[in-house]
């Protein structure tokens, strides 16, 4: 059902359907098909059924917000404060955050119901949600593909409708890669204008929370009840009060297509259902035009040398003293930091840790971190010159259709050209929609972004929304899922 | 570009990180290739600094500075034992 959280508010507001009755209703589906989906990774459906009540009594008193009573899924690394918050990593077992984050907070205050936190690639760290201690989550519109990620889990919960929306992070793609695997709406908003404070950290220049949802609509309302200047995040900005959606007057939009975006390592039948969407906004009257960006092909190794380097820095953190796990260890308090970090991050997390330190060592720093940093001003400079002759870009949200998972890769270099569409918006800090615009023959969704500039979040959500009705395309649970529903 | 083993010894060492025997090689041969994928960036020559850098993609937020009154010595816990410009405190090391 698209416009979920509308649809259901407005039952909630004429007493159709109590928050109770709601949230009991979530709990039966998410506990009868989590075994197969591997969506949650852990279930609070105790607290849920204690916010429920307390939702009620805010409608009761006539003081409900449209996402009162509402229940949702929090991705993994976001904290929770009462609930476990382990990022999906051996490392974090076990570990309950003391308080929540800015977003959860805000989210908590409008009475949402928590029902779980949902699975993700280990440290946020992957496009497939593979990585993650617990086992990857499944695309549920097709069990043996991929749901995407790192916010695999947060994608299929939405998907399968076992969480009306939720919340996930998009470093350098992970709301909006399984937004399009899993046929959702996924939104990266502007940097800076969601609080970072108690996301956990991976690589905090580009880390944003954005919400996943049914429709472009159910985004907006979460994007706006969560927004906002947060003084315990030094990176956090203002944004405008107003709601993010609004009409566009389509006639007098300017497309612009990345050629780059459409590229030899991208699928031919992504390439025939983003053309195709171009198409509708051109029949629509938006004006179409053709742009460039040259430094397309840098900016997928420019943003792993700089992700890197600041993970290397941030899980440096994670030591067996402070946080979670300590390894049994003879030797003196270094060995055990170092047979705690070897035994608590899986392979991926080791690698790109080892990466970032040696792309900052002595005699390496500027040969790759700072080159990268100089392509990464240089393409918000570029966007930024596009965006001066265009309203809204339009491209693939990722190069494949869902993969299945398990697959092979020949390399892990080969394994990060799955972020090649979603990095460059990452880059820059610019606002990303993922949406889905068409299928596959084989029936499995084909996302596109539509990104704005700086601050124009409401306008590519508008403009994403345009698409989303006059397209409306929507996809079948696999029959596997439907049985267990 | 060549890692050698001792490279990557002494970068799992920075990192906090133990390796056995066996992993080593497949790191030095994994790095070579993300290396020559990082390589691409070695073109550019921008001269621009990490700081210029991230207030071109304006994330810093930073406020400025404002000094604001601080508290009196004689508000600070143990101000009245303030001897000769010092501060007695209980016994530490017994």
């Amino acid at each position: 059902m698209k416009g979920r959280i509308a649809t259901l508010s407005r039952l909630l507001r004429e007493r159709k359907l109590s928050a109770v009755e709601l949230t009991e209703s979530y709990i039966s589906r998410a506990s009868r098909s989590n075994r197969l989906l591997n969506a949650y990774v852990h279930e609070c459906f105790a607290q849920a059924r204690l916010a429920a009540e307390r939702a009620q009594k805010l409608i009761d008193q006539g003081a409900a917000s449209p996402l009162t009573g509402i229940p949702v899924a929090v991705k993994d690394n976001i904290c929770t404060r009462g609930v476990p918050t382990t990022c999906c990593s051996r490392i974090l077992q076990g570990y309950v955050p003391p308080y929540s984050a800015e977003a959860w907070s805000k989210l908590e205050r409008c009475g949402a119901v928590l029902l779980g936190k949902t699975n993700m690639d280990e440290f946020a760290m992957g496009s497939s949600s593979e990585t993650s201690c617990f086992g990857a989550p499944i695309n549920p519109l097709n069990t043996s593909l991929s749901a995407g990620g790192s916010s695999g889990g947060s994608a299929a919960a939405v998907a399968a409708d076992i969480a009306a929306y939720s919340l996930g992070s998009d470093t350098g793609g992970s709301v909006r890669q399984p937004a399009a695997f899993c046929g959702i709406v996924g939104f990266r908003p502007t940097y800076g204008t969601i609080s970072r404070s108690g996301l956990v950290a991976y690589a905090s220049s580009f880390d944003q929370i954005g919400p996943l949802a049914s429709s472009v609509e159910d985004a907006a309302i979460v994007y706006d009840a969560i927004r906002g200047r947060d003084c315990a995040d030094m990176t956090s900005v203002s944004s405008a009060s107003a709601p993010s959606l609004f009409e566009p007057d389509i006639k007098s939009i300017t497309v612009g297509v990345p050629k780059e975006f459409f590229s030899d390592g991208v699928e031919e039948e992504v390439k025939v259902a983003v053309e195709a969407a171009i198409c509708l906004y051109e029949r629509a009257g938006a004006r179409i035009k053709q742009v460039s960006l040259p430094l397309f092909s840098k900016a997928l190794a420019a943003y792993y040398i700089i992700s890197c380097a600041e993970a290397s820095s941030n899980l440096g953190r994670y030591d067996g003293v402070r946080y979670g796990m300590r390894a049994d260890c003879d030797g003196g308090v270094a060995d055990m930091m170092a047979k705690t970090r070897t035994k608590g991050f899986g392979k991926e997390v080791r690698r790109r840790i080892m990466l970032g330190t040696f792309v900052l060592s002595g005699g390496y720093k500027g040969q790759y971190y700072k080159r990268a940093c100089g392509v990464r001003a240089m393409l918000s400079a570029a966007l930024e010159d596009i965006f001066n002759g265009c309203d809204v870009l339009v491209a693939p949200a990722a190069p494949t259709a869902p993969f299945a998972l398990g697959t092979e890769r020949r390399s892990a270099a080969e394994a990060y050209q799955a972020d090649i569409c979603t990095v460059p918006a990452s880059m820059a800090g610019i606002p990303a929609v993922s949406l889905p615009c068409g299928m596959t023959k084989s029936g499995m969704p084909v996302g596109m972004q539509v990104m704005a500039g700086r601050h124009n979040d409401g306008l590519a959500l508008s403009v994403a929304r345009y698409f989303e009705r006059e397209a409306d395309i929507s996809f079948r649970l696999s029959a596997e899922v439907s049985r267990e529903l | 570009m060549k890692v050698s083993y001792e490279q990557i010894r002494d970068i799992a060492r920075l990192a906090r990180l133990e390796l056995s025997q066996k992993e080593v090689p497949l790191l030095a041969a994994e790095f070579e290739e993300l290396l020559g994928f990082f390589d691409c960036v070695s073109g550019i020559e921008c001269g621009i600094s990490a700081d210029e850098c991230r207030n071109s993609v304006q994330m810093s937020s930073l406020r400025e500075d404002e000094p604001l009154a601080s508290l009196k010595e004689e508000e600070l816990p143990g101000g009245d034992r303030r001897r000769g410009g010092m501060y007695r405190v209980g016994r530490v090391v017994k």
